[in-house]
Parts: C-alpha cells; structure tokens; sequence
C-alpha cells in the first residue's frame, strides 16, 4: 500500500509536471511579426495597407519592383518608351520573354503573383472581420486582384498558372489555363466586388472600369460599354508613385519617348513637337504628347509623368468614353464614334485640337477607323499600362498581323544595333514556373 | 534450468548445508534469496534433482552502492547475474557495508567480495544458477580473536600500459575502501593482521584482486597495476535511457578517460581532448590563435540547412555548444560579422564547448549517432558529447593542486611573393612583369625578388605565445555527504605580436597617440573556472547531487584570413625596405589596431536525484539549466585609423544571452523472469527549451578615446532578435538479458516540438540494439588466442529540428507610402511550411570486440549505415505562388563507413610496459536526392549536388593547354577551360587514423607518450594561392622556366575581366601526417613529495604540433574557415603553433 501511494503520488507529479511544458508556450522569433497577432481588425488593415502599396509598385513603379512595373514592362514590349540600358531592353533582345535570365525581367511576373498571393491571404482575414471593416477594403482589394489577372494577361501568353498558397499553409500546383480564362478570372473578381455594393463611388468605378477593360479584352464590347455609362469623364483612380520612379527614369534605365518605333510604332514623339504640322504659320503640336527634355535625360520624357509626385492613372473616365467609342465603332455607329473621340478632344486640354470627322477624314475605309482608335487610345493612354494590351487586341480582335502592329526589324539603340525586334506579342513566365511546378509545361501559344 | 538432467545435479555439501529442490526453485520468482532452513529431504532431492546448467557464476557484474546491507547487495549481484542464493542465516547478512564497487567482476567472486568478513561462506552448486550460503561465523570469530593485531597495508595504483598512477581508484578489502591520491597512492590503517584481498577496480581498468599477508608487520609499498580494461565491457556508458554497462548496450561509442589524459598531455581545450581520439569524430579546425573554436562532425556531414553539430550534455543537462563563425555573427550564422565597414578579413571561430574546464572533467563520451543517441530525440541524430565531471569520493580532503606554464612558436612557414621587375618601352618606371607580358612583348623581365615579411624575425608578427594555468580542487565528505570543489584560472596570450618595424612606421603617423595594448598583443584569450559538486545520501533510498559551474570569459583575436596581414604578406611587394617590411598595402597594425573580442560568463546548475522506490523501482529525476551570456565587441578607434589605410573607424557591439533549460524526469522497473530472463523497463519525459536573445548595435564617427555606443552615429539600423525553442519528448525502454551473455533492448521515443509544423504529428523514434558475449557462452572454446568476443548491432533514429520560424507563415513590419502618407504596414515574408518536421536521420550499424592473446590485442570494429531522410532543404516554388522559395523535407542523405580501434599491449612487465592505441575510420557521404535545384550552388566552390558529396568542391576544369607560338610561356589564350564545373573532391577527409604510444619505465616513475594523426584525401581551396596568383605575385606566373602545366593553372586564376577565373588551381587534395604531441612525465618519490609536505609530486614536460609531412602546398592543411556547414578553405588563417608546456601536479 505504501509504495502504491508512493506511485500514485508520481504520477500525479509527473502529470502535473508535463502540464506544465507547454511547448507552444515559446516566443516566436522577434524579427518577424507573429502570425497570431495579425488575425485582428487592425492587422488585416496593416495588411491592407500593404497590398495597396505593393499593388502601386507592381503597377506603376516606386517602392518595391520599381524598375519592373507593368506600366515600363509594357512600355517597353510594345512601342512607348526606348531604353538603352540593360535588363528591360532583353525584354526584345531575348524574344520578349524567350529564355529569361534576367531577374530585373522575371519581377514582373514574381511581383504580380506577390501582390496576388497577399490579396489571396488578407481577403480570407478581412471577410472575418468585415462586420468591423469598410467594405471599401474588401472592394479595393476584389478590384486589384482583378486588375492583376488583367496585367498578367495583357502582358503574357496565352497559358499561365495561377497557383494558390492556401491560407493554413498547403500548396495548391495548377496548371495553365488560356488568356481568356484570366479575363473570365478578373471579371470574377470585379463582380466580386461590385456585388458588396461598394460605400464610395470610387470604388464602385474602379471595379466597373476592370471589368471592362476585362470585357474589351473579350471582345464583348457593348456589355463594356454599357457598364462604363454612368461613370463621369472626370474620374481618376490614380496610382502615386514614388521617387524611385524619377530615379528609373532619368538615371537607372534612361527611358526615353520613342517615335516610330520599329516602323509600327506610333509617332509619340513626333506628335508632341512644336511645328507648323498644318502650314497655317502657327506651330502646333498634340497637347497629349507634350514632352521636356532636361540635361539629365537623354531623350524625351512625357511632361505627364516627368514630376514624383506625378500620379499615373490605374484607369479613368477617359477611358470609360474610349471605351463607349470603340464600342461604337464595332457597331458601325462611326459618327456616335467620332463624336465621342472629339468630345474628348474638347475636353478642356490646354492646345484645342482639331477634331475628327468620319466621313471625310476616314474615307480609306474601317481599318483606318481602328487604327485612328487605337491611335487615340494610345495617346489619351500613354505610358499608364494600356497601350501593350491594346496592341495585342488589335491582333487578336481586328485580325491584324502581330508584323503589322509590333516594332519590326533592328532595334535601333546603340548597345542592341544589331539586334532584331522579337516577334513575340507577349511575355512568356519565367523557366522556373516549368521547372518547379509539376503542373505546368509552358505557354500554350505565344500569338497574342 | 534443465530439468530433464536433475538426476546429474551435484551439490557442494557444508558444515550445515542448505539445498532446494530443482522444482521448488522454479517457484522462487519474488526474491533471489531464499532464507529458509530446508529438511533433509529436501536437501536430498536437490542433491538428485538439480541439474548442471550453465555457469552463470563467471558472469560479469558490476555494482555500486553506499551503505548498504550485505543482503541486499547479495540480492544486487545475483540479479545481475540471474543467480538463485539460498542461505540459512539471514542476521549474518545484515550488516551494513560502508561502500561496495564492483566492476566486471565474475558474480561469485563478488558475492565472495561483498561477503568478506561477514562469517559467510559461498558454496557454488553444479546447476549453475545457485549459491548457497553457510554461515559459520562463531568458528571464524573464535579464530580470528585470537589471531587479531592491528597493521597498516599501503601502496601505490599505477597503470599498466604507461605505468602512470592512477588517481581515484577505488580500493577495497571487506568492510573497508579508499581511493588513491592524485599520485596512486592508498593506505589502510588499523587493519587485522592475516592474508587480505585488496580488490581494486577503476573506471575503463580490469579489476585487481591482489593479495596480501600482514601477519607480521605492517605491508608498504605495494604496486597495484591496473590493465586498461580493452573490451571495456564492464564500463559505464551513457544511454538515453541512463547508464549501461557497455556490455550490454548495442551500438558504439567512445569513452575518453579525460582526467588522465590532462594531467600528462598537452591539452588546452575539450576540442583538444575530443580530437584524435575517437573514431569516426572529426574535429575541424578554425584557426591556430588562442581561443579558436572548432567544429565537430560525428560520423560525417549530415544536413544542407540545419548544421551537423552534435548536441552536448554536461552532468545530464543539456549545454550550449554553439560554434560562431566569426566574432559578432549571430548564433550559428555564417553572416560575415560586424563591422563591415572596418578592416576586412576573418576571425577565428570560437565555440562554447570549450567554456567547460578540461581540469574538472572526469570522462567525455561520444555517442556517434542515431543508433546510440535515439532516445535523446530530435536534435540528437548528429551524435551526442556526453561529458562528467569529477565527483567526491568519501575520505579525508584531497588537495591537488595543477600549475602549466607553457610557450608557444609559429613552426610553419608562408609563400614568398614574388616580383619580377620589369621594363617596357612604355613603362616609366619599373614595374611587376609576368611570363605572359613577357610573351606579348609588353615589358623585359630585369630581376626577380621574392620576400615574405611573416618569414623574417624582424618584421614578422610571430612572436612568442603564453599559456599559463593554475587549478585547485579538493574533494572529500563521508558515506553521506560527499563533494568535489575545483577551480581553474587559465591565461593565454597568443604569438601574435606587433612587430617592432611596424612600430616604427606607424608610430610617426599616430601623431604622438600611444599604441593601446591590445595592438601590441592581439590575442589573448582566458578564462576562470568554478565547478562544485556535491552529493548526498538523504537516505538509503534517496540520493541527490547537485551541480554547479561558473565561468567567466575573456577572448581577443586578430584579424586574419584572406585580406587580412597574412594576404598582405604573400602578396607583398617581393623584397625588404628599409625599415625591414615588405607589406602590401597595408601592415599588421591596421588589423591589430582593431579590437576584437567576446567575453563570456556563464553559469549552470543541475540537480540529479535518485529515489529507490522499491526493491524493483527507481526513480531519476534532473532539472538543470545552463545560461550563458556574450558580449562581442569590434572598435576602431579614430586615433587608430592611420592616413594610409581609408577605413571607417566605429564600434559594434553584439550581445546574446541563451538559456537552456532542461527537465528529466524515469523510472526503472527491473525485475527478474523466468529462464534466466530479466527484464529491465525504463521510461521517461523530457523537457528542454532554448531560448535565444541579441542585440546588435553598430555606430561610427566615434569620438577620440571613447569606446561606447553613444560616442558615435549608429550606422544602420540596431537589430534585436528572440526565439525559442521547446521540446517534449517521452520515451520507453525495454531491456532483456538472457544468462547475463545476451542483451536486447527496443525503445521508442516520441517528441512534439515548438519547430514543428502545425499539421505534423508527434515524431516517433524506434530503437534496438543486441549484445551477444559469445566468449560467454559454453560452446565457445576456451583458448589463450582469443580470451574475449562480443557481436553487437544496433538501429536507431533521431532527428534534427528546423528553425524556430520555418513552420509558420510570417510577417514583416515596415512603413510604407499608401495614400500620399507614410503608415505602417505589415507584409508576408515567408508563408512557412506547416507541415515541416525534424529530419529524420535512421543508422545502421555492426560490429564487434574482440581480445587476444589475453588482451594484449584488443580489436573494436564497426561499421555504420547511415542515412537522412527528409532532410531539409529549400525548395523553390513556381513565382506564380507569389513566393519563390519553401523550406521543406525533400532531401536524402547518405553516410557510410567504417571505425576501428586497436590496442596493443607489446610489453607489460613492471619495469618497462609499453602499450599502442589506435583508431581508423573511413567516411563516405552522398547526396542522394535533393529535389530542388535552389541551392546546388552554396558558397565559394561548395555545391549540393546529387550523387556527390555534400559541400563537394566543384570549380571548371583546366582542360588542356598548349605552347602554340613555341615561346615558352602560357598565355591566357593558350588554355583551354571547361565550361562547367566537375567534381574536385570531399572537403573532410575521407580516411583518418590516429596512434599513441604510451611508454612506462621503473614502475611508472617515468612515462613517456607520444601521439600521431593522419589523414588522407581531404580537398580544399588554397585561398592563400588564389590570393597571390590573382595580384601576380606567385612563383608559376613570374619565373622563367616555369614549367607549362603549373604557367597554366596560374592563368586559370588570373583576374580578368570577363575572363575564365575559376578556382580550379586552387583547389588541392591532400594528406597529412602530424606528430600530435610528445610528453615525458616524472613521479617523484613520496620522499620528494614530502618535502614539499605533499603526498604525491610529477612534473611533465609537453610539446604538441611537433611536426607535420604534407602534400599541401599551404602552411597548414588542418586550419579552415568559411564553409557552409564544414570548413572548407584555408583562407590563411594562423595555422597551428607549435606548444612546449611544463605541467606540476602536486597532491595534498
């Protein structure tokens, strides 16, 4: 009996004893913030305050990725802005794309998917708070996913996967899926947030305006057109950027205006000199494509975004009437399209500008219509991210050749003379998404 | 029991026999000793019916235990033994005994042992598994009454193989034991006079039974010799579960006597004591500066991100024994340390395995892998340092007192640089021409001088180090209260040394400021030392000891390393100036002049505590925990940023404190089954948690004379850093044995840890092991050839844990621009890995022990399986998962190789002994699956690559080369270099083996021990050839009639832009002998020693790094630094000095 007191007596210590080693009981490291104490009200808003902050850079440059936006991506893709200097220029030298090495050339793709993968973990967090949280949060960050699903595909093959790091911490491999399912993806996203019916029209704009950039990339104009009605030509969803964006500009990459690039391209440059373009004795130029030069810059930079604490538009209501006017003009409607393009340009810009007429000016038939659209989408639009995007639509929904559209021939700065423009009308993701997910084998085609 | 042969049993008949049947007992099962008068038939049918079995009188046991009974230390013996004792009074039996050890012992004579005195004698029965007791005690009393005159027996216990006198060993004759003094030597007074066995037993040491007749006078002068103990069966070794016997455990592992060998070798260090002794255990050296630390690899590299250091337990609590690359680097970093802005070049490593003082530790165990280290769960599967410390022994006070006073010399020598002075048509003044300016018509070589400062007495920085070290112990206390008291103070001033030339150019440029003494002496590095124990009998079922240890800390180095005074040197400008240099550009003053150091102090305190629940239950606990805390420093004052050298001055300051915090808490059940079975089941919880703090502040502009963070501007940002880590482990142990010859133990242990993945389950940790003392057994014959074989095997598990933070998704903070304003925010870092577990490390290994030739050839050979699952690595993910990297459990690793130790004993007479000791092992690793691609490429020239070695050496080949033009001369397009890398070789050796020698004259009054290493086909890059080819200073590149094949290597190595620069010249794979040390030790005679009013007095004069033969073209092949996870190239740190130490050691 004594020892079976004595024993139990242990066991109870033991008991009591094993109790008390709470191994979860440690302190997490110091340097990094525990994931606990963000499952709050205030930590969803820190994190949100992040993926806003994070989405500028990956959209317009500054702060993280800054040399490696969307915006200067496919600025440089397409026909916008000329740099002479390495990495982004490999962006043509290497295919667009083709075989990548290039870290500098692989950020987009990581940063987009950053962005996306934080969105992803804050918006499981914020639905558990929403009852404490604006539902402009939840709409904001709805939004710029889609908006995200949008850049990756205007500016990569058709083919891409998005895979998912689940919240508790698996990993979801996917395999690709074509670009249209990425716009299907982003419109997903805008209804997503459109249908919390959004506390600010801001908001509601932002996610009407993906969608139907999401739609125009779908070839569903009119559903795009009609979605963009209601929301006023005064409005800007601006992205403000920061000095790391004159530091890329005029020192890191030395970007300059480009005028005619590679035969197809337009003539940016050249529509914003002052000169007698209609021998009437005045000089005149495009007010939309004024630029300033300066001892620090080589070439030209557009007086828009020559400025830190010039924003860039993510999208507008400009857009919205470009939109409706294209939309006209797939219906045939040139005259309500005219109309529209020529509102604009009576819009209060600094140098009136002569206006468009459908009949005379466009006697040369439908394709110079579309070019005259594109045209002035890519000068109301410039250097904010849409101008690559439209390029590859003008291949892929007016049934132009990607020759007829993108730079041709050699590349015309010093360090790539010998170079030729690719011919690829997209990006293709990195060799390590091959590589690495067991999933995924590459594009599924590289038109556009 | 064979009951089919009772009618054959045979028993031994006394004055008042006792006997059993065979069946009755078979029935016996609660206790060993039956106590019961039998009848006359009864004893007449144990005489018919028992039967011959087999002899478990010749098992082996060993025993030890403080005041207790005769009976229960009978019950103890024939436990062990699986022995049935019947005897006929059990009042005979009960008297206490102050203090019984046996060791290895055959069971009968133990019982004889621990029955001397008592009027008890033992009488075997054929059966094999009996003894029966008989008292007659009135007729012995009656006899020795009349004989009784009391006398005095003393002597002195020396070891056998170098005649060395071994202190504590324990000497016992019945009723009564001593432990020899510091010199060996023991004394009984007040003895009854008549023949008496003094039985003698020691740790590692066979046992003596050395009889002695005091009839007439007294007895003086006897020289016990102890034989070191060669199968060691009968020593103690440490498992998970507790202390075994050797012979009953399944795996390897290596006993180090340390206390021994301190007192006679030359060891500065536990790194010291742990290197070239153990099979299979590599020590890896950082530097030959006083203080440097080593690292340890225990049956090869086993792991890509978590290192391969095996955890260490001092007096059953865990210690840290972190190893820090460089001064100021974060625990077990390999980030480049402070100071960034400073002198460059590195700092010899240091690790906390050397806080523990040398002179207090009485044995250092190495449990080389999962196999043996199973039950020590998920940071043990790199193998586990087991280190004890002296305890008390019962007796008077025993002083010893230890005084070494040491030098030490730079023995090796450096690489002149060269310099070919040349002219050129277009050259306005004579400059550096090589062989290939030469053949471009460039310049005309005039003349070659080659120089190097290091090599010269009057500029170079070797001067003369300094060891001194002075330690004090006393131990002593009774049966109940026993302690052990030591302190050790040690100084140690390294050979690094201003050099007067570099004073005098210096001095004028000081304007007038003093040099501070630590430019004069850059390396220091000392250290004082408390250690006490104490343990007590709070009863005789409860036993407590206590353990306290304190240290203080205090290490200063050089800068040294590439880029650092010795790259200065090699790439000199080739000849002496006037003031006696020949430096590049800059001297050894603008490293010494920057003080680096860390100082440490640290304490741990544990408490062990036995309690004897039952005759069948014991119960262990210990709680212990071990703080230390780290201040590093790096300053460069104002005042000694000379004009010429552009550096920043500034000051950083590292601190780090951890704790380790350890619970134990088993029990044993034992009980005996039937057949000679016995059981013994242990189980047991274990708690450990390791907490981690640091702060890192770096500040610059500092004001003259001051050496405080406030003085300057904080450079950067200051950084803070605290982690934990937990563990909870239990585990059970079951342990068989069969007739004492064969043992067989399965365990299991589990773990569930703070690192571990939120979704992973507990981590399960099987175990066995068997035993199998075949010389034991009956069928084996018996024969002089061979006296003694044990087969053994073993299979364990364990694990190695992740980082404390690669389980869960984590965030950062910042302050980021949103909306036109600055706010803070919080941002994902890493997404963590919930399912992440330990590595799971499984070992295989077998082998055997054998004894020949009466032991005088004693073989121990093992050979190991060994392989790493789900090691750690990082996986990179797709980028589209918003992250690009992952830690996770994909890799495989694989060990293999094989460990063997020979010890001869040529010569073993009492004038002259000689005995050899020697070990080999070969190493084999491969990385079988990696399942990323991430991290091929690790530092330097290390690459993970399947199918090769972890951090293998790799570099592009030189392919070919040709004298096309017929010059003579290797120009850079006359070589042709490979465009990817290939495998160039390990970077630890493959086959290492080391031998002593231990020679004993005259009793052991003089010894005489020497030791010698080798290893063999380790690779590794010669920075230090690299450094001087790539400024044109090496001999290939300068000297005509250089032959073709090294004109083109040193091409390989030329600095060109956009050229082929590869390390491939530089990569060397080598051999080497080095003679490890010599010591030559004299005993003084008790005469001598009394007239120092001490008991005992040796002296011994030591020398280590006598010598080294080498392939390598570097100044020492064992010295490395950097390396991701080993060291792996010799950056040019301060190779090996060479030590001459004179040790006293006086006993009280």
């Amino acid at each position: 009996m004594r020892n079976l007191n004595k024993v139990t007596l242990l066991i109870l210590l033991s008991a009591l004893h094993a109790c008390s080693w709470d191994i979860k009981s440690v302190n997490n490291p110091d340097d990094i913030v525990d994931p606990r104490s963000i499952e709050t009200q205030t930590g969803v808003i820190s994190l949100y305050k992040n993926i806003v902050n994070r989405f500028s850079a990956v959209f317009a440059g500054g702060g993280t990725g800054a040399g490696s936006s969307f915006v200067y991506a496919t600025a440089l893709a397409g026909d916008e802005l000329l740099t002479d200097a390495n990495p982004l220029i490999s962006l043509r030298r290497l295919g667009i794309g083709d075989g990548i090495i290039s870290l500098e050339v692989q950020a987009p793709w990581y940063n987009l998917h950053a962005t996306r993968l934080h969105i992803d973990q804050t918006v499981g967090l914020a639905k558990k708070f929403s009852n404490q949280l604006p539902d402009d949060y939840l709409v904001h960050m709805y939004a710029m996913r889609g908006y995200i699903s949008i850049f990756i595909g205007e500016l990569y093959c058709s083919g891409v996967a998005f895979n998912r790091a689940i919240y508790g911490g698996d990993l979801e491999f996917n395999s690709g899926i074509p670009t249209q399912a990425v716009f299907e993806r982003a419109i997903a996203d805008f209804d997503s947030a459109l249908s919390l019916n959004p506390d600010s029209a801001r908001f509601s704009n932002l996610a009407k305006m993906g969608k139907a950039r999401a739609l125009m990339n779908l070839n569903r104009y009119n559903e795009a057109s009609a979605l963009v009605g209601d929301i006023p030509t005064s409005f800007r969803f601006q992205i403000q950027f920061a000095s790391t964006f004159t530091n890329f500009v005029k020192e890191t990459y030395n970007l300059t205006m480009t005028d005619r690039l590679g035969t197809n391209g337009l003539d940016y440059f050249s529509a914003g000199r002052l000169e007698d373009r209609d021998g009437d004795g005045t000089p005149e130029r495009d007010p939309r494509m004024e630029y300033t030069t300066s001892s620090a810059v080589v070439g030209q930079l557009p007086v828009k975004s020559s400025s830190v604490s010039d924003p860039i538009n993510l999208t507008d209501g400009l857009e919205a009437r470009l939109i409706e006017a294209e939309a006209l003009l797939r219906d045939n409607d040139t005259t309500g399209w005219a109309g529209k393009l020529n509102n604009l340009r009576r819009s209060g810009l600094s140098i009136p500008m002569d206006t468009i007429s459908p009949d005379s000016t466009l006697s040369a038939g439908p394709m110079l219509r579309e070019d005259v659209m594109f045209r002035e989408r890519a000068f109301w639009l410039y250097v904010t991210g849409r101008r690559f995007g439209d390029m590859r639509r003008k291949v892929r929904q007016y049934r132009r050749s990607t020759n007829e559209v993108f730079p041709v021939g050699l590349h015309p700065t010093l360090n790539f003379v010998d170079k030729v423009f690719s011919g690829n009308p997209n990006l293709a993701p990195p060799q390590s998404e091959v590589d690495n997910n067991p999933k995924y084998s590459g594009c599924f085609d590289r038109n556009a | 029991m064979n009951l089919h042969n009772a009618s054959m049993l045979r028993v031994a008949v006394g004055v008042s026999l006792i006997g059993l049947t065979a069946s009755s007992l078979s029935a016996q099962t609660q206790d060993y000793i039956e106590g019961r008068k039998l009848s006359a038939e009864e004893i007449r049918q144990a005489k018919a019916e028992a039967v011959p079995g087999k002899q478990r009188y010749h098992a082996g046991v060993t025993f030890s235990a403080n005041d207790i009974t005769i009976k229960d230390a009978v019950n103890a013996i024939a436990r062990q033994a699986g022995l049935r004792v019947i005897f006929d009074s059990e009042a005979a039996l009960n008297r206490k005994l102050p203090e019984v050890n046996i060791k290895a012992v055959p069971a009968l004579k133990a019982i004889e042992t621990v029955l001397k005195g008592s009027g008890v004698t033992v009488t075997e029965a054929k059966d094999g598994n009996t003894v029966l007791l008989r008292s007659n005690k009135s007729e012995k009393d009656s006899t020795e009454r009349k004989r009784e005159v009391v006398r005095t027996i003393s002597g002195k216990v020396i070891d056998g193989s170098g005649r060395k006198p071994i202190a504590g060993a324990v000497v016992s004759i019945p009723d009564f034991s001593v432990v020899t003094d510091n010199n060996g030597n023991f004394q009984f007074r007040n003895i009854s006079s008549g023949s008496h066995t003094l039985v003698t037993r020691m740790l590692g040491y066979t046992v003596s039974n050395h009889v002695v007749r005091a009839q007439d006078s007294d007895v003086k002068d006897i020289v016990i010799t102890l034989h070191f103990m060669p199968e060691r069966l009968a020593e103690v070794v440490t498992t998970g579960a507790g202390e075994r016997r050797r012979a009953e455990v399944g795996n390897s592992s290596t006993v180090i006597s340390a206390d021994s060998i301190v007192k006679t070798s030359p060891i500065l260090s536990v790194e010291d004591l742990i290197k070239s002794r153990s099979p299979g255990t590599q020590v890896l050296m950082s530097g030959g500066t006083v203080g440097s630390g080593s690292r340890i690899r225990i049956r090869g590299v086993s792991g890509l991100l978590t290192n391969s250091d095996p955890i260490l337990i001092v007096d059953g609590i865990r210690m840290d024994a972190t190893y820090t690359t460089k001064t100021g680097a974060s625990p077990g970093s390999s980030t480049s340390g402070m100071g960034k802005n400073q002198a460059s070049g590195g700092v010899s490593a240091t690790s906390r395995l050397n806080d523990i003082d040398i002179e207090t530790i009485e044995s250092i165990e190495i449990l080389k892998g999962p196999s043996a280290a199973s039950l020590f769960g998920s940071d043990a599967a790199n193998g586990v340092i087991v280190i004890k410390t002296k305890r008390g022994q019962a007796g008077p006070a025993r002083w010893s007192l230890g005084l070494n006073k040491g030098i030490s010399k730079m023995n090796a020598t450096f690489p002149n640089a060269y310099f070919a002075w040349g002219s050129g048509s277009e050259w306005s003044t004579s400059r550096n021409c090589p062989l290939y300016s030469v053949a471009e018509g460039i310049c005309e070589q005039d003349s070659i001088t080659s120089y190097n400062p290091l090599n010269h007495r009057v500029s170079t920085p070797f001067g003369t180090g300094s060891n001194t070290s002075l330690n004090a112990q006393v131990s002593g206390g009774t049966s109940q209260i026993r302690y052990f008291l030591g302190v050790t103070r040690t100084n140690e001033v390294g050979l690094l040394k201003m050099p007067d030339s570099e004073k005098q150019r210096i001095l004028p440029l000081r304007r007038g400021a003093p040099l501070p003494a630590w430019a004069l002496r850059p390396n220091v590095n000392k250290s004082s030392n408390l250690s006490a124990n104490f343990a007590t009998d709070i009863s005789s079922d409860l036993n407590v000891d206590i353990d306290l240890k304190v240290m203080s800390g205090y290490h200063r180095d050089a800068q040294q390393s590439a880029g650092s005074f010795i790259s200065e040197a090699i790439t000199g400008l080739g000849y002496r100036d006037s003031i006696g240099l020949g430096w590049g550009d800059r001297g050894p003053a603008a490293y010494f002049l920057e003080r680096t150091s860390d100082a440490v102090k640290r304490a741990s305190g544990a408490l062990n505590a036995r309690y004897r629940l039952s005759d069948k239950i014991v119960l262990n606990g210990t709680g212990g925990a071990d703080f230390s805390n780290r201040n590093d420093e790096r300053l460069l004052r104002p005042e000694d940023v000379l004009p010429t050298n552009s550096l920043r001055n500034g000051l950083t300051k590292y601190r780090s404190d951890i704790q380790t915090i350890t619970s134990n808490l088993s029990g044993v059940f034992e009980m005996p089954l039937r057949y000679g079975i016995g059981s013994r089941t242990t189980t047991g919880l274990q708690f450990l948690r390791t907490s981690h703090s640091s702060l890192r502040v770096s500040v610059s502009n500092l004001a003259p004379g001051r050496d405080v963070i406030d003085a300057g501007t904080v450079d950067g940002t200051p950084s803070e850093g605290r982690y934990d880590v937990a563990t909870r482990g239990w585990f059970v142990d079951q342990h068989f044995s069969l007739r004492s010859n064969l043992f067989v133990t399965a365990a299991l242990r589990g773990d569930v840890g703070s690192s571990f993945g939120s979704e992973s389950k507990a981590m399960l940790y099987p175990k066995f092991n068997a035993s199998w003392l075949v010389s034991e057994e009956s069928f084996f014959p018996a024969n002089r050839f061979l006296t003694n074989l044990r087969v053994r095997t073993a299979f364990g598990q364990a694990g190695i844990q992740p980082g404390s933070s690669a389980r869960f998704r984590s965030y950062n903070s910042t302050n980021l621009w949103v909306d036109g304003s600055q706010q803070p925010a919080f941002y994902i870092s890493s997404m963590g890995n919930t399912k992440i577990i330990p590595e799971r490390s499984m070992e295989f290994e077998g082998g055997f022990e054998a004894g020949i030739l009466d032991d005088r050839i004693v073989l121990d050979l093992t050979a190991y399986y060994k392989r790493v699952n789900n090691a750690l690595v990082v996986k990179p993910l797709p980028e589209s998962f918003g992250m690009t990297r992952r830690m996770e459990n994909i890799g495989d690793i694989k060990n293999t190789g094989t460990e063997a130790s020979v010890t001869l004993r040529p010569i073993d007479m009492d004038k002259l002994t000689w005995s050899v000791t020697s070990g080999y092992s070969s190493t084999k690793n491969i990385l079988l699956r990696l399942g990323s691609t991430y991290t091929q490429q690790t530092s330097g020239t290390e690459r993970y690559v399947e199918g090769y070695p972890l951090n293998g050496q790799w570099a592009r080949p030189l392919l070919a080369y040709n004298d096309d033009n017929q010059d003579g001369i290797i120009s850079y397009d006359e070589i042709l270099v490979g465009d990817s890398a290939v495998f160039l070789g390990t970077s630890l050796p493959k086959y290492e083996m080391f031998m002593s020698n231990n020679v004993g004259f005259w009793n052991g009054r003089v010894l005489f021990s020497t030791a010698f290493s080798f290893s063999h086909n380790m690779t590794q890059t010669n920075s230090v050839t690299l450094n001087q080819c790539v400024v044109e200073r090496c001999p290939d590149a300068l000297l005509p009639g250089t032959s073709l094949a090294s004109q083109a290597l040193s091409q390989t190595m030329r600095n060109l832009s956009g050229g082929v620069r590869n390390l491939f010249a530089t990569h060397e794979t080598v051999s080497w002998i080095r003679w490890g040390s010599a010591s030559l030790t004299f005993q003084a005679s008790p005469e001598i020693a009394k007239r120092l009013k001490s008991n005992s007095l040796s002296v011994s004069l030591m020398g280590r790094n006598l010598g080294m033969w080498s392939n390598y073209k570097g100044a020492d092949p064992e010295v490395n630094a950097n390396g991701n996870g080993n060291f792996t190239r010799d950056t040019g740190m301060v190779p090996q000095t060479r030590d001459w130490t004179i040790r006293i050691n006086l006993g009280f």
